[in-house]
């Protein structure tokens, strides 16, 4: 226990504590939830026509949300002006802590998909 | 901001770029896609104490409907050889997915009801019930009843007289002229409601907007005084596709003659109280699923029809389908809940 509370603690002082990694990170949730949206979209009109089955349709659902993730925060980080000339970003707990996020982010993704479709069928 | 404010054209383009493809997704366009079903047990919805035993099986075939597809959804449609599409007509279309799903369910309870009073009586058997009203499945668009009733709504008193069942409703309403008002009680939620409405003038013709093939008796079924007793123990799908399989279903378990003769029998079809099977779509999908999960016998309804694409038959459909699997599947055209009982004594029996 004592060890999860450490690395806890490691990932908060690392990541969420700076302002700086707060924006980065907002900024890469906007972004996430474009390239997430349109990726889960896709994926809902290939599970509708039965072109692939619901488990795969939950295996692309939490996919999808950890890569958007990743690739919205590499390109936040590459491309927002701000970050250069700032203080180091300890990158390694950074990604911990986004691929924490992605998952629960997608377990939500999920259940909101089972509530959507209890009240449709 | 400085940066959406130095890339401002690349942000335009991406969003434009991610509305469009949004609409290409998600945008619902009046038609619906028929996709390949499969069978399920008929024989899981009701209970009996003793039932004959059953050396095979009966089971409903399903389609897949995709109602309201997206263009996205439309164009994976058309590149499969085994989906139908189909345009939706206006009311359909305009209609939420919701109560599109609500009024496929009632027909789904009209089929379980019509399938148990058909049955015992087919059997011999005695069912008991009481008819206390009717319900709306359905509701049409520009009739003075369509702001006032829901789906699902059950009349139960026209002007503080009971009605029972449609006949007496329509000879009540025959009584009031165009514009007379008069109360209709319902039950909605399970609350009961009274307002008042009237008759109204639509191409000369004095109109309410009730119709026989919208409503359904609402039976209140005494399980405990039939002969013999039974459960209800799933009332839960959607459609009226699986009436007449499940009146099979019931009466082979009503009967001492297994006519299931040990083979897996699949069909679709509509039920009424004469014992008629009435056509359905989606016949080519649900042979496909049949196929798939191979049924011996399939039971096709036998009828010329139009519809807007030109005249079908559900049987003729079938062969076709069953061609396309290239399935040895016997496909065995019906009319009747006889002619089927009849196909399966007269061939195995």
């Amino acid at each position: 226990m004592d060890k999860i509370v450490k690395i806890v603690k490691n990932i908060y002082q690392n990541t969420y504590k700076s302002k700086k990694f707060r924006d980065l990170l907002n900024l890469t949730r906007l972004l996430m939830m474009f390239i997430n949206s349109l990726i889960i979209a896709f994926f809902a009109n290939i599970y509708i026509s039965q072109y692939i089955t619901e488990y795969t349709f939950i295996f692309v659902m939490i996919t999808s949300t950890v890569v958007s993730y990743y690739l919205s925060f590499s390109y936040i980080y590459k491309q927002y002006p701000y970050n250069k000339n700032n203080e180091n970003l300890n990158l390694k707990y950074i990604y911990h802590y986004l691929y924490i996020e992605a998952i629960i982010l997608s377990l939500i993704i999920i259940k909101v998909y089972f509530y959507i479709k209890s009240i449709y069928i | 901001m400085n940066w959406i404010k130095t890339h401002y054209k690349s942000v335009i383009t991406y969003v434009i770029l991610y509305v469009i493809a949004m609409v290409f997704f998600a945008y619902p366009m009046s038609y619906e896609v028929y996709l390949p079903g499969g069978v399920n047990s008929a024989e899981e919805f009701v209970t009996f104490e003793n039932p004959y035993p059953s050396s095979g099986s009966f089971n409903s075939s399903y389609v897949s409907v995709v109602t309201k597809t997206s263009p996205f959804q439309y164009m994976l449609g058309k590149f499969n050889k085994k989906a139908e599409i189909r345009k939706m007509g206006k009311v359909e279309s305009k209609t939420p997915i919701k109560e599109l799903n609500k009024i496929s369910h009632l027909h789904k309870l009209n089929s379980i009801y019509t399938s148990l009073i058909v049955a015992y009586d087919r059997a011999g058997k005695d069912i008991k019930y009481t008819e206390n009203g009717i319900v709306i499945i359905n509701r049409i668009v520009d009739t003075p009843s369509y702001e006032s009733l829901e789906v699902g709504d059950i009349i139960i008193k026209i002007n503080n007289t009971e009605v029972h069942n449609y006949e007496e409703v329509s000879n009540i309403l025959s009584d009031f002229d165009c514009y007379e008002p008069f109360y209709l009680t319902v039950i909605r939620d399970e609350k009961e409601i009274t307002f008042d409405i009237e008759k109204e003038k639509r191409e000369n013709q004095c109109i309410l907007g009730i119709y026989k093939d919208y409503t359904y008796t609402n039976y209140e079924f005494k399980p405990e005084e039939s002969s013999p007793p039974f459960d209800l123990i799933d009332t839960s799908g959607f459609g009226p596709s699986a009436g007449f399989i499940q009146t099979l279903s019931i009466y082979n378990m009503l009967t001492p003659i297994d006519i299931t003769f040990g083979l897996k029998i699949a069909g679709t079809g509509t039920i009424n109280l004469a014992g008629e099977v009435g056509i359905i779509g989606g016949v080519e999908q649900k042979v496909f699923g049949a196929c798939k999960a191979d049924v011996d016998i399939f039971f096709a309804p036998d009828y010329d029809y139009n519809t807007k694409e030109g005249p079908r038959n559900n049987y003729k459909d079938a062969l076709k389908a069953r061609d396309i699997m290239k399935s040895d599947m016997i496909i065995v055209p019906v009319k009747t809940l006889d002619d089927a009982i009849n196909y399966l004594l007269e061939h195995y029996g």
